[in-house]
């Protein structure tokens, strides 16, 4: 298991593995908390290799939401496949947060 | 002909659940269930049984689950525990989906999924055993 990050346009791009659940999310929650406490303001999780997402999951893209909206910053999603963009819109996320089609529609709208 | 029936037993440890997981999954994938189906039934497994592993007992001790999938259709799961009772068709933990950002409690999505995910729900306690009948949407 692996999460890579990297920065582009003054975006953090998390890209967690093939699934964001109970055993992966902690470790992509530490690394967001960790970003946002160095001062990161622009994140975006692209789930370009991943396949699946439970409410543990979930729960890191809720607490960044919020962290990053209190700091005046900005959060997005890209890359969802059809089974987690149908998750997020049960879940209600689809609401709350924006899914972008692509890593280079993401950039644009998040980045400086 | 593929197995159309999984049982899978195995103790309360995060990483036996997680292997019980992949193992459906592999079931799936190669009974050529749905995209939808194969995501869904992981979902629901993990979802229910992470509540069990985090608020089902109170010792340290290993405790056997059971897990009986078929895939139908309609496709359905039986789960079976020795922890607290506990009904999952009774609690309601009102998901706040309209709410904004800041209103939103972070948890208590897993049993909304669930719900959203699945026919029917069935409980029953029986001597000493928790047992929930899922039943999949088709």
């Amino acid at each position: 298991m692996s999460i890579l990050s990297s920065k582009k346009a003054g975006v953090l791009i998390v890209m967690p593995d093939i699934r964001l659940d109970t055993q992966t999310a902690p470790a992509t929650d530490q690394l967001i908390v960790e970003a946002i406490a160095q001062g990161e303001t622009r994140i975006l999780v692209d789930f370009a290799k991943t396949n699946y997402i439970s409410s543990a999951g979930l729960r890191v893209l809720l607490k960044a939401t919020k962290q990053l909206k209190q700091a005046g910053g900005a959060f997005g999603l890209c890359n969802a496949s059809e089974q987690i963009r149908e998750v997020l819109d049960i879940s209600g996320f689809a609401t709350i947060m924006t899914c972008y089609t692509s890593l280079d529609e993401a950039l644009q709208a998040l980045g400086v | 002909m593929s197995a159309t029936h999984l049982r899978l037993d195995f103790v309360n440890r995060p990483d036996d659940l997680n292997a019980a997981l992949d193992r459906l999954e592999t079931f799936l994938e190669s009974a050529h269930a749905s995209a939808k189906l194969t995501y869904t039934a992981r979902l629901v497994l993990e979802e229910l049984l992470t509540n069990t592993l985090k608020y089902g007992y109170d010792d340290r001790d290993a405790h056997p689950l059971r897990v009986d999938f078929r895939l139908g259709p309609p496709a359905t799961l039986r789960i079976e525990d020795d922890g607290h009772p506990f009904d999952p068709t009774a609690q309601a933990p009102s998901v706040a989906l309209d709410a904004a950002v800041e209103d939103r409690p972070i948890g208590g999505l897993g049993l909304h999924m669930v719900r959203a995910q699945t026919a029917s729900l069935r409980y029953a306690r029986h001597e000493g055993i928790n047992r929930l009948d899922v039943v999949f949407l088709e």
